[in-house]
């Protein structure tokens, strides 16, 4: 079942994690243009890890998820074709306006449209097939039934967000830089918000794209593998995880695929997880949560 | 130059009403389902009917908002919605679900315009919604006038800003701070404003938290948007409407923002050498400011002073406490619908839409039954006072608010 993709920001990761099975595809980001993936990659070095991925017949993607200023495009341009040209397999974007280039530009990637946030029905599927966007992300808002019926009805490769740390906010805005300015003080520009209310911290952090604040708990949605079978790709995502902690949490997804385990055995393997983090907060996100609006 | 439509939010069927004869071309309205703002006065059918047949009347159009991100359940009644809101002469849907954009496209001839919850910050991806059939793209709000400017010279579909009210402080629809704080999905209507709450902020080592904030709490609150003194430039950018937010806000912020707008619009367009903004309008706009504002990103650099530190809310000067009913011009008097309290020796002011704001001091007050009383304390009551100056039906009444003893 090689339905696996993780993300990757450093190389001797990618040659440990080359060694464990089901893994499909890599994630990479590069300067700039991705938001909240730690590492970057300098394009020179895009060529070696296409050329290490392909050695176990796996896949480069690379996340330019950013949301694109006209101004940018240019420079997005040049990436774009150096990518193909090292061999980079798919582009993953979440403003269209990269779709269109990309047909402009003519060039040959697999397309994965995600937002993390808004592709919530079927409906996304449909339409990124009739404009050749050949697969999508699902957002991380929706419960196990809503992605099976999504999932049915789906015309292109459907990815679903498993495990890691879950976004639930992106400004524009330097909100920390701007805080300091205001109060004249010098803050680092990765804190936590304290939610008094339900007692619980946010990580929130400013990059060049603006200011991302994540949820108080990763998600860990290993108990869903076998519910979630019928889908294409799971996505685990090493953002603020220790390297070595990444690579075992991918050995047990790796593990519980390979093993066809059944839901009982699959908490076994979350409580596994939990010992190797204990640093980290868990749950199920909304996975097992409706919302009200 | 281009005829810029001049759109304004309505939360109910007044509103509506009064955003058109206050000067608005268009207004956008929700229905009880499928649009965000879950808690705005929302629209029945038959509202809708008569504010559309309202409408007409004054040559303007009605776009309904169907803007959430569908879940599969949230199609239940879509097409029978969109159906019946085409046969009573609705003229677009504001959207950015690509399923409800399809159903929409098949079943009506309604305009398709694209929510600005697409955020939309390039002309390729307008590009890409002009593919998908857009009449419409409502911009993201995170551009300046340059690179508003750039996008609609390059894109064929009909170009819609934001000038005035309440922004997002994220990309919109890439928050779901509420789904996660609340379960109110943002993106369904459920938004709790978490951006809006105070925060302490600090470092988190060990499980062991230490807060850096001191008494400045942090929060991600950003000011309302005001681009009243950019007009000559706003005129000039190609775009064809400009938008005022604000669907869930007071009579009293409708009227006056409309107002001040179509007057700055019609005397740019008039004479756009001579124009120059009128103290009088940034005085009137401020009345109806319940948040500070700024100009955004339009014309600067989203820095600190975009933001709410402190309170969110600032003291108002002025308070909604009323709208004429009628006036009648032998007598004088002038019936009101009381709003808010007010009584004799205050100082209120009368705004219509084709007058300039005048003050009047509140000599004289009586009841329905003709009685003179000394205060209007009661919500809704209908009182008569003598005014000089003729008066029209839905001038609004507002108070300068003085401390009182």
């Amino acid at each position: 079942m090689n339905k696996l993709v993780v993300t990757v920001n450093d190389i001797e990761t990618l040659k440990k994690l080359n060694e464990i099975k089901n893994i499909k595809r890599y994630i990479i980001g590069i300067n700039k243009f991705s938001l909240r993936v730690g590492k970057t990659f300098d394009i020179e070095d895009i060529k070696e890890i296409v050329s290490i991925a392909n050695e176990k017949k796996r896949e480069i993607f690379v996340n330019i998820s950013k949301i694109f200023h006209e101004e940018e495009f240019e420079e997005i341009e040049k990436i774009l074709k150096s990518l193909k040209e090292y061999g980079v397999h798919g582009i993953i974007f979440s403003d269209l306006g990269i779709k269109i280039l990309l047909d402009e530009l003519k060039l040959d990637f697999i397309q994965l449209y995600s937002t993390d946030t808004t592709i919530t029905n079927s409906s996304f599927s449909k339409m990124a097939y009739d404009n050749n966007i050949s697969e999508i992300e699902l957002a991380k808002e929706l419960t196990l039934d809503e992605v099976k019926e999504i999932n049915e009805n789906k015309k292109t490769s459907i990815t679903v967000f498993i495990h890691g740390h879950v976004y639930m906010y992106h400004s524009a805005r330097k909100l920390l830089s701007n805080y300091n300015k205001e109060y004249d003080v010098k803050l680092q520009n990765s804190m936590h918000l304290f939610d008094e209310e339900r007692n619980v911290y946010y990580p929130i952090v400013e990059e060049n794209s603006g200011t991302h604040i994540l949820s108080a708990k990763d998600l860990c949605g290993i108990r869903f593998v076998k519910d979630l079978e019928k889908i294409d790709f799971f996505k685990i995502d090493g953002y603020r995880y220790k390297e070595k902690d990444f690579i075992e949490i991918v050995k047990i997804y790796s593990k519980a695929l390979e093993d066809k385990l059944e839901k009982i055995h699959l908490k076994d393997l979350e409580k596994k997880i939990k010992e190797i983090t204990p640093y980290k907060k868990y749950d199920t996100g909304f996975f097992t949560k409706k919302t009200i609006y | 130059m281009k005829n810029v439509e001049l759109l304004a939010p309505a939360g109910d069927l007044l509103k509506l009403k009064l955003a058109i004869k206050y000067g608005a071309d268009a207004v956008f309205i929700g229905g009880e389902e499928y649009g965000l703002r879950s808690g705005a006065g929302n629209f029945t059918m038959s509202d809708i009917k008569e504010g559309v047949i309202y409408a007409k009347k004054y040559n303007a159009k009605v776009y309904i908002t169907t803007n959430i991100f569908a879940h599969d359940e949230n199609y239940v009644g879509f097409k029978k919605f969109v159906k019946e809101i085409d046969e009573l002469g609705v003229t677009g849907i504001i959207v950015s679900d690509p399923g409800y954009i399809k159903i929409a496209q098949k079943y009506t001839d309604l305009e398709i315009h694209i929510s600005t919850q697409q955020s939309i910050t390039n002309s390729r991806s307008v590009k890409f919604f002009e593919q998908l059939g857009a009449d419409r793209v409502v911009l993201a709000r995170e551009l300046n006038s340059k690179e508003i400017e750039k996008i609609s010279k390059n894109t064929k579909a009909e170009i819609e800003i934001f000038i005035h009210g309440a922004v997002c402080s994220s990309y919109s629809g890439r928050c779901t701070l509420s789904n996660h704080m609340t379960l109110r999905d943002s993106n369904r209507g459920g938004c709790c404003q978490s951006c809006r709450w105070n925060y302490e902020l600090g470092e988190l080592n060990e499980n062991k938290f230490k807060s850096t904030s001191d008494e400045n709490l942090f929060n991600m609150s950003v000011k309302d948007m005001s681009l009243l003194e950019s007009i000559p430039e706003l005129m000039n950018l190609g775009v064809d409407s400009f938008k005022i937010e604000g669907r869930m806000k007071s009579y009293h912020y409708v009227t006056t923002v409309v107002k001040i707008y179509r007057e700055a619009i019609d005397s740019y367009m008039e004479d756009p050498k001579k124009y120059k903004v009128k103290q009088y309008w940034i005085d009137e706009l401020k009345k109806a400011e319940s948040r500070s504002s700024a100009a955004g990103s339009f014309v600067s650099n989203m820095s600190n002073e975009n933001q709410i530190f402190g309170s969110q809310y600032q003291d108002k000067d002025y308070d909604y406490c009323g709208i004429v009913l009628n006036y009648d011009n032998q007598s004088k008097f002038v019936e009101i619908e009381q709003r808010n309290f007010f009584q004799i020796g205050d100082t209120i002011e009368f705004m219509g839409p084709d007058i300039k704001t005048f003050e009047y001091k509140v000599t004289n007050i009586k009841n329905e039954l003709n009685e003179e009383i000394e205060k209007a304390n009661h919500p809704l009551m209908k009182v008569k006072l003598k005014v000089d100056r003729k008066l029209e039906k839905d001038y609004i009444v507002r108070i300068k608010k003085e401390k009182r003893g």
